[in-house]
């Protein structure tokens, strides 16, 4: 399969705080090289690394995979600038020209966007989530679910559809998507119930 | 795999409002020609300006999944404070007798500072005290109505300056100048909305708070912008609604608060939140403006107007919450 | 830790409202409503201690200095009555009073009756009581008349039967205002005056109107409509309705539904009715913005007497508007609570006349206004 991840760096993909991470990459990159060691870590200092104020945390993939819904708007579809702004948002998460074909480096990529996925999702819960009704309201856990399932069929499907960027942003859309059905079958569930009422 | 076909119920879902403002234009214009005269549109237009005004500060309260009830009352003491700087110099009932009415510009500049302020007050109490924004604008519309009786003595302001209520009437290419106000706004709102950083904040914290401050977005400096902009929007349309009337009283704008969030709701704002643009708000504000004409075109009974309104707000908002809900 | 810091604030901001509001005569409302059942009895009770302190008043010296009068408004944000209450205020003053509290009944009959509650309570001398809902007087006459303190009624008149009750009964309770049918009335007085071909722009023999109404609930609207055109019937001048649109007493919403009309009825209309000068001045923008101009091609009569409408009566820009003398009503007022206080008595009614308002006389009641 395209995206395989050899089992110890299981670990590096699973864990969500970056300190915690950059911890589990010193010592499994110590073990050994797989040959992607150089672009994980290329990735990694990517995605935290704000090129305008080195030195402040951030989480890049994070902001990436938040802000990508939005990008379904009527009149973007118009504006040429739209599709620009997307594939940057791409190279940012590590998908663009500079990377090979080979299973390794898209492995890797795959696995890093879903991570932040994962960092994202872990965040949709609680009681400033999809609040109902302007605020007045929280929401029930099942509906939490499925805003966030909504967002995700858009942000994997519905973009690249419409921008025509199926092929450029597969790898994107497939680590969003699966990290999210796979979370708990309720989720490949509602999944799939966003996916047949939004057609 | 995706074929999209054309899908009616889709279709109706997402442009049905848009549908039912068409066909009661041609109803209205069927019965009343002179629905579709030059100057009822001039009328729409100027109607549309300031509500237009202030759906977008709105806006940017109801996609942070929060909403603004103190609109109306900071539009009130916009508009009085406004008034009060551009009276005549020989009115005999002048707030201030011995001064000159202002220039323009600085009154602009004044009286949305001032409603800026408060709405940073908003803010702080959402954003660091995180009293939900439903209470904090409630109390604050009850303190700034309070503020506006107290500075005015509930007088009404009246004897305007010839240059303020030309704003109404006197036109710059075929269109009045409140209209480009107005257009002027909704693009300024769309460049923060869709080009800055502070836009991308904005959506983030709409899309989910907690993942905002940790992607490392200054969520709570962001909220106090936004309803100090909401703010700032608010007192620059009571400006405009004195022009527009040549009169303001401390009632100024009551209720409005509630049309702006209807009318963004029914042009696509989520009610969750998140999702909104400022076409939104211009759609709905149209569809209230020619709503609430074609009603008085057509002779329905001015009580039953409320009904209608009250009908096409539970008609939006339930096809907005079909676009996001799921079936079980 | 926020939790406790949110409580704690919002704490001291509610106590400070309170605070505040306790204080000065121009007090907002938003008070907590009485409860009703355990103040009954307390009010029976100090109602009988304060029949007595009412009656050694009367005895005494008739000094207003030391009485307590308790003054309800309907509306602070009603354009007529801060003319009225301000001007009250200053007469009472000038009396003697000096312990006077105003309160705002924010158009809600059940605060207003919470405010009477506490001003009974309170163990006021008199009340000064612009009702809310005229049709609740018969309830406020007797919580007021039970706990012994004298009552006048202004601006908002109770129904005939009520007035009979005070006289059958022969309380101390009045009524000071004028009687809101003959400001319609002036209304369609102004413009019956000008003469049929004065006004018959289309030369249809009919005069065409427009009604721009106030509240729908208040009863001075209503008789406003009525009034005004049934004074052109009376002369003889056959009328058209054209439009009859709510303006809720608004100068925005008068503008709004005005120019609407303007667009949909165009040169037929000849005059336009409102309710108000409030919105007549709303109408007007829209007159002017329409391209019309009043005296030449349209009409245009409100009620109240603005300052502001007043000017534009005497350079033209308004037909007329209807005078309501605040100063002479509110004078009575006053006269008439410390009548009661010393023992002298009212008529159960005290009448005043509205004033029309047209271009000779506009003039002098802007002097006398001043």
């Amino acid at each position: 399969m395209r995206y395989e991840c050899s089992g110890s760096w299981m670990e590096y993909y699973l864990e969500t705080d970056p300190d915690k991470r950059k911890e589990i990459f010193d010592r499994l990159s110590d073990l050994g090289d797989d040959g992607a060691n150089a672009l994980r870590r290329t990735l990694f200092d990517n995605r935290h690394t704000d090129p305008k104020h080195p030195g402040r945390p951030v989480d890049r993939g994070l902001w990436e995979i938040m802000l990508m819904p939005i990008n379904d708007k009527a009149l973007y579809r118009i504006l040429p600038w739209t599709a620009k702004s997307i594939m940057k948002s791409m190279s940012v998460l590590g998908i663009d020209e500079s990377i090979t074909d080979d299973d390794m480096s898209v492995s890797a990529v795959y696995w890093e966007i879903r991570n932040a996925a994962r960092r994202y999702y872990e965040n949709c819960k609680g009681s400033r989530y999809a609040r109902k009704w302007f605020g007045i309201a929280s929401a029930s856990e099942d509906e939490q679910l499925e805003r966030t399932a909504s967002d995700v069929y858009i942000m994997a499907e519905v973009i690249p559809e419409k921008y025509k960027l199926v092929e450029e942003m597969r790898i994107f859309s497939d680590a969003v998507r699966d990290e999210f059905t796979e979370r708990s079958p309720r989720a490949r569930q509602v999944y799939d119930m966003q996916r047949k009422m939004q057609h | 795999m995706n074929k999209k076909a054309f899908n009616l119920k889709e279709f109706l879902i997402n442009y049905g409002v848009i549908l039912v403002m068409i066909i009661l234009v041609v109803i209205t214009s069927i019965k009343s020609p002179n629905f579709l005269s030059g100057n009822n549109l001039m009328n729409l237009l100027l109607n549309m300006s300031a509500r237009l005004v202030i759906a977008l500060g709105i806006a940017g309260c109801v996609i942070t999944a929060g909403c603004d009830l103190s609109a109306g009352r900071m539009i009130g003491l916009g508009g009085c404070i406004a008034g009060i700087l551009l009276q005549r110099a020989d009115y005999s009932g002048k707030f201030y007798p011995d001064m000159e009415p202002m220039n323009l510009f600085l009154v602009i500049i004044i009286v949305m500072c001032i409603t800026a302020a408060f709405g940073a007050v908003t803010g702080f109490f959402i954003a660091f005290l995180n009293v939900p924004p439903f209470i904090s604008t409630l109390a604050m519309m009850e303190i700034v109505y309070g503020l506006n009786l107290i500075y005015t003595n509930a007088t009404p302001i009246g004897g305007y300056v010839d240059y303020y209520t030309a704003l109404a009437t006197k036109r710059f290419l075929f269109i009045p100048w409140l209209v480009w106000i107005a257009i002027l706004v909704a693009a300024i709102t769309w460049f923060i909305f869709n080009m800055t950083r502070h836009g991308k904040y904005m959506y983030a914290i709409g899309a989910n708070p907690q993942a905002a401050e940790v992607a490392g977005v200054p969520v709570k400096l962001t909220m106090i912008l936004i309803y100090a902009k909401a703010a700032a929007f608010y007192g620059l349309a009571g400006f405009m609604l004195g022009a527009k009337s040549g009169g303001a009283s401390v009632n100024l704008g009551l209720g409005y608060e509630m049309e702006a969030i209807a009318a963004c709701t029914i042009g696509g704002v989520s009610v969750t939140g998140g999702r909104g643009k400022v076409s939104s708000a211009v759609l709905g504000v149209a569809v209230f403006e020619l709503l609430k004409a074609a009603l008085q075109f057509l002779g329905v009974n001015a009580n039953a107007q409320w009904i209608a309104l009250g009908i096409i707000i539970y008609i939006a908002i339930s096809l907005d919450i079909r676009k996001y809900v799921t079936k079980k | 830790m926020k939790k406790k810091v949110v409580s704690i604030v919002l704490a001291a901001t509610l106590g400070a409202t309170l605070l505040a509001g306790c204080s000065g005569s121009a007090a907002p409302a938003a008070e907590a409503p009485a409860a009703e059942a355990p103040a009954q009895e307390e009010v029976k009770e100090e109602a009988a201690e304060v029949a007595e302190e009412a009656s050694e008043a009367v005895e005494a010296s008739g000094d207003l200095a030391g009485k307590k009068v308790g003054v309800c408004i309907y509306q602070f944000n009603d354009n007529f009555m801060t003319l009225f209450r301000t001007e009250l205020e200053s007469y009472l003053k000038e009396l003697g009073f000096t312990d006077i509290t105003i309160v705002d009944g924010a158009n809600d009959q059940a605060t207003q009756s919470g405010q009477i509650d506490n001003f009974i309570a309170d163990g006021v001398d008199v009340l000064i009581i612009n009702p809310v809902n005229s049709s609740s007087a018969a309830t406020i006459t007797d919580k007021v008349v039970g706990a012994g303190i004298p009552l006048v009624y202004i601006n908002r008149e109770p129904d005939e039967a009520e007035e009979q009750r005070w006289a059958d009964n022969n309380w101390d309770v009045t009524y000071v205002g004028c009687d809101a049918r003959q400001s319609g009335t002036m209304q369609g007085e102004i413009i019956a005056d000008l003469g049929l071909d004065a006004i018959d722009f289309n030369k249809n023999g009919k005069i065409d109107y427009i009604m721009i109404e106030g509240d729908p609930e208040n009863i001075d609207a209503q008789y406003r409509t009525e009034f005004s055109v049934k004074a052109l019937t009376d002369a003889g001048l056959e009328v058209n309705e054209l439009d009859d649109q709510v303006g809720m007493w608004d100068t925005t919403k008068g503008q709004e539904l005005v120019a609407n009309s303007l667009a949909q009825n165009g040169n037929d209309i000849e005059v336009v009715f409102c309710n108000n000068d409030a919105m007549a001045l709303g109408a007007l923008e829209s007159i002017k913005a329409a391209g019309r101009t009043v005296g030449t091609d349209i009409y245009l009569v409100g009620v109240d007497a603005l300052t502001e409408v007043v000017e534009d009566v005497i350079n033209g820009s308004i037909t007329g508007t209807v005078f309501n003398d605040h100063i002479s009503q509110s004078h009575s007022a006053a006269d008439a609570a410390a009548n009661y206080l010393t023992g002298a008595g009212n008529e159960h009614y005290i009448g005043c006349d509205y004033v029309k308002v047209t271009t000779e006389n506009a003039q002098s009641i802007l002097d006398s206004l001043k």
